[in-house]
């Protein structure tokens, strides 16, 4: 197990040199990514990336006011006077 | 002898070749650091342990004469290669959904599709799979997802417009190999489609953009764009929504009765229609069939559950997709529904017409079903009896086929609107056509029916 981290953990160094010099030589990419689209695609990356960040960003508000109880006991209603 | 497949010209990254009976994918070295962090990262494992992406194992180069290969593999091959404009609108709609889960997890091991081309995925054991290997790319901190467009046309836009506009656009994939381009489908869409977010960025939007980029300033600005991890995650996301959000249903009503109207059979006649299929199935010893007109696939079925792998072919895409659904509720593995026409099956397409093969190239099956089929074929169509018997003669070395006579309630329907010419469509005639083609071993009578079931073998 060991060994595979460090074989995975070399690659990610790896894959982030690379990407830091930019990898131009070692790209495979073959397909014409087509004029305009990474315009479009980067405003879409943006506005979805921003909806996910404000969901993440309410879920942790709406955790803050609505702790779960933390026993049982905690549960039961406060018991009502009879009569 | 090794021999190049046609198709695989693309990528620098490697190509499929045959040796012997062997379907082999040779990877050249410019791809050693990809295919390294695909194996190292445990991404393939991850995809292959989710049935999204073929398996493979590694073979010696040297011992199958590989000439500058980094490696060679060999994937687990597809029981028949399909296109995308043979497959259903839920069978589509699967290969994208597939095509971005592979995207998506790549990405969370460093790595991205390259290319997202509908023809890299194949139905195999009943599921939509990757099957080129060679499409993961270590993926660059920043830069956009460079197969973003050529998913855009051979999924968001085909997807649109059949459910939209008309579900047998599917078939525009059949013309425009690169898929559907995106201002063809921003034409083609309704205007109403400017107010459904997924349709106004992806078709409106791209398609206004690329006209506007077009030249070497459209160029510069796309090379200056960015897009973070984050972005990259949230635009997998989105795909995935907007790709689930298509939707489309066939007229449930005119299938669901199908096989059970009276004016074919009575119930006596249907189940022994059945019966004998099975039989005639039984005493072919077929491993494979290829179903004709299968409708929403009740006789492949019969197949299936004699462990037969079965085609089951039809020209109807409402017909097509009720199998298809069948098939994934019943999770099915040896049946793989698909949109063809027999009158005009899928033709060799292009480069040099050899990238794709035309449908009777792909696939030799032990058996042909061809139930109510013969007289849409020779009343419909107008082929003579002797050509549909040389045409089924070619497919396979069995053939179970239903006689429907002249006389019967299906075949007056389509006489109803036109001239009778067919003289020659007799039983006699029938007879006659597939004898000089085959030998015709048993034609029984079906119950309370002027039909016949034949079984027959190629001479």
């Amino acid at each position: 197990m060991k060994s595979r981290r460090n074989v995975s953990s070399r690659k990610s160094i790896l894959s982030w040199v690379l990407g830091l010099l930019g990898l131009g030589a070692l790209s495979t990419a073959y397909i014409d990514p087509g004029s305009g689209s990474f315009i479009i695609q980067a405003a879409v990356a943006a506005i979805l990336g921003s909806v996910l960040l404000i969901r993440a960003f309410w879920k942790q508000i709406v955790a803050m006011f609505s702790r779960k109880p933390k026993s049982p006991e905690d549960e039961t209603p406060p018991a009502t006077p009879s009569g | 002898m090794n021999s190049r497949l046609a198709s695989s010209f693309r990528d620098p990254s490697g190509f499929m070749f045959t040796s012997g009976a062997r379907l082999l994918r040779q990877i050249n070295p410019i791809y050693q650091p990809h295919y390294e962090h695909l194996m190292a990262s445990r991404l393939y494992d991850e995809l292959a342990g989710a049935g999204l992406l073929v398996r493979h194992a590694e073979v010696d180069p040297k011992s199958v004469k590989a000439v500058g290969a980094y490696k060679v593999i060999e994937p687990e091959r597809a029981p028949v290669i399909t296109y995308p404009y043979e497959w259903s609108f839920s069978q589509l709609k699967d290969a994208a959904l597939a095509t971005l889960e592979a995207h998506r997890r790549a990405l969370a091991h460093g790595m991205t599709l390259k290319d997202a081309s509908a023809y890299n995925i194949q139905f195999i054991n009943g599921r939509a799979v990757l099957i080129d290997t060679l499409s993961f790319e270590i993926a660059v901190e920043g830069r956009p997802w460079v197969a973003y467009r050529q998913f855009c046309q051979h999924f968001i836009a085909p997807l649109a417009l059949m459910a939209h506009v008309d579900i047998r656009l599917g078939l525009l994939l059949r013309e425009h190999i690169d898929g559907v381009p995106i201002d063809m489908a921003a034409k083609l869409l309704p205007r109403r489609t400017l107010l459904d977010f997924n349709l106004l960025a992806h078709i409106h939007a791209q398609a206004a953009a690329s006209k506007r980029a077009r030249g070497g300033a459209g160029a510069a600005a796309d090379r200056r764009q960015h897009v973070s991890a984050q972005g990259m995650i949230a635009l997998a996301k989105g795909l995935i929504s907007a790709v689930k959000s298509f939707n489309w249903k066939p007229d449930l009503t005119r299938w669901a009765d199908y096989y059970n109207q009276g004016d074919s059979y009575t119930s006596a006649g249907f189940e022994h229609k059945q019966k004998l299929v099975g039989e005639f199935l039984k005493e072919s010893w077929a491993k494979t069939l290829l179903d004709l007109g299968a409708n929403t696939g009740l006789y492949s079925r019969i197949a299936g559950g004699l462990d037969i792998f079965t085609l089951s072919t039809d020209s109807d895409p409402g017909a097509v997709e009720l199998n298809y659904q069948e098939v994934v509720k019943r999770k099915t593995t040896n049946i793989l529904p698909a949109l063809i026409d027999l009158t005009n099956p899928s033709p060799a397409l292009g480069w040099a017409n050899a990238e794709r093969d035309s449908f009777a190239e792909r696939y030799s099956a032990d058996c042909a079903l061809a139930l109510a089929l013969i007289h849409h074929l020779a009343i419909s169509n107008n082929v003579p009896l002797p050509a549909v018997a040389a045409f089924f003669a070619s497919l396979s070395e069995w053939l179970i086929i239903e006689f429907v006579p002249k006389s019967d309630p299906k075949s007056q329907i389509l006489l109803a609107t036109r001239k009778d010419i067919f003289d020659g469509y007799t039983w006699e005639g029938f007879e006659a056509a597939f004898g000089e083609t085959h030998k015709i071993q048993r034609a029984e009578p079906i119950a309370d029916s002027e039909r016949r079931l034949c079984l027959m073998r190629r001479k």
